[in-house]
């Protein structure tokens, strides 16, 4: 049986204010949209920083707040989708910058806004199966070098960070109710097009087109999202998924002492949280100073929760990420 | 379904536009100022917790007028 030991984390120094996109798009109401989407400010990497590199702060970070040695890791999951390289995996280089031993197993897996959910429950089988003892899941991601200078929506919403979340064998269940959701026909839906093998022209990459949602042109090689729908079909699956976790586990609305959702937009999360009837104390926030941090949204905000809220043992926690993909996972945290 | 309460939903959802200011006719799109993906989504929004219905942000970009919408939003019901 499993749980998390600890979650740290790191974001990088560069930090883009509300007040640093007004003056960079004086024409758009930047502030207006910020209070909707619920952010203040971000922080992205500088053109050297990786996700491999917020991704060694955070480890680090978390190895000296549990005051534990990168010895006692066994397995090192890495969730990106901006690795360093095509090949090797990042979560090789990882295991040699972080010092873990080389008896320890290690792989990134590919997903968003879901990851962080996915990555517990592959932490959380190694160690029921008994593969494992002690995972690190590390969740890094740069997006502010997929997305174009000129994209001031996306500008807005994302940033830039990386969090460690140590999964250790446990005498308790800890992580349980496992959900998940996958609906490719929305991948086109927030995508970047170049870079893969599928769409090799690099010069292509680099020619302009225009985006109709927002009339804005960008670089075709940049990310592309289609904001209406990438935040509406939240709508659609985080009640009915939120519903099949308390069904597995044969639990209720009530009986839960906190909602930590991927942090997409606050509007939208408003919106579920009222639909579900979840009480706004119930419901925790963490998005107005790092923005979308993609798969890291989740643990940073369960660090915070960890220490604001007053959680007593015993308590459950609701986990949910959804994005791109489309892909989604809820499960329950037993505290 | 009321048609004006519709209408007076989707002012409110949108924001921004002067009360009494819209009417069935109104083609969204280009007659609002201010529409932009975040009113779409309110719209969107509106009609899921007003309507209980599931509509996709591309079915709401082919509606023409708000009484598209409208009797989109009225055969999306659940």
């Amino acid at each position: 049986m499993a749980e998390i030991k600890g979650i740290s984390y790191y974001l990088p120094n560069e930090v883009v204010t509300n007040e640093k996109l007004s003056e960079l798009f004086p024409e758009w109401s930047v502030q207006k949209i910020a209070e909707k989407v619920g952010i203040k400010k971000r922080y992205i990497v500088d053109d050297d920083q990786c996700a491999s590199d917020l991704a060694v702060e955070a480890a680090n970070k978390l190895f000296i707040d549990l005051n534990i040695s990168p010895e006692s890791i066994d397995f090192i999951l890495l969730c990106t989708q901006s690795p360093d390289y095509f090949l090797p995996t990042t979560a090789c280089l990882l295991q040699h910058r972080l010092g873990l031993p080389t008896t320890a197993g290690a792989l990134d897996f590919n997903l968003g806004c879901s990851g962080f959910i996915y990555g517990l429950s592959l932490a959380n089988s190694l160690i029921k199966t008994g593969e494992a003892k002690n995972v690190l899941l590390i969740t890094a991601e740069t997006y502010s070098k997929f997305i174009d200078d000129r994209d001031k929506g996306n500008r807005t919403i994302f940033g830039d960070a990386a969090a460690a979340c140590l999964i250790v064998d446990s005498e308790e269940d800890k992580l349980s109710a496992f959900v998940y959701g996958t609906d490719g026909s929305g991948g086109q839906n927030l995508i970047v097009k170049y870079g893969g093998m599928r769409n090799r022209n690099a010069a292509e990459a680099e020619e302009d087109c225009l985006d109709e949602e927002s009339g804005l042109l960008h670089r075709k090689g940049t990310l592309e999202m289609k904001g209406a729908e990438i935040f509406n079909f939240p709508i659609r699956v985080v009640p009915s998924t939120a519903h099949a976790v308390l069904d597995k586990a044969g639990l209720a609305i009530d009986d839960i002492s906190l909602f930590v959702f991927h942090q997409a937009n606050k509007y939208i999360l408003e919106h579920i949280r009222k639909k579900m009837g979840i009480p706004e104390d119930k419901f925790y926030y963490f998005m107005e100073n790092c923005g979308n941090t993609v798969s890291s949204t989740i643990p940073i905000a369960l660090h915070h929760a960890m220490k604001e809220k007053n959680l007593k043992d015993g308590d459950k926690i609701m986990l949910l990420g959804f994005g791109v993909g489309y892909s989604w996972g809820g499960c329950l945290l037993t505290v | 379904m009321d048609l004006q309460k519709f209408v007076s939903n989707f002012e409110s959802a949108v924001g921004g536009v002067k009360p009494g200011s819209l009417n069935p006719k109104t083609v969204f799109h280009s007659e609002i100022e201010c529409w932009d993906s975040l009113a779409n989504l309110s719209v969107l929004a509106m009609i899921d917790m007003e309507y209980n219905a599931s509509i996709r942000a591309d079915e709401l970009i082919e509606c023409k007028t708000i009484e598209d919408v409208f009797n989109l939003t009225n055969s999306s019901q659940d």
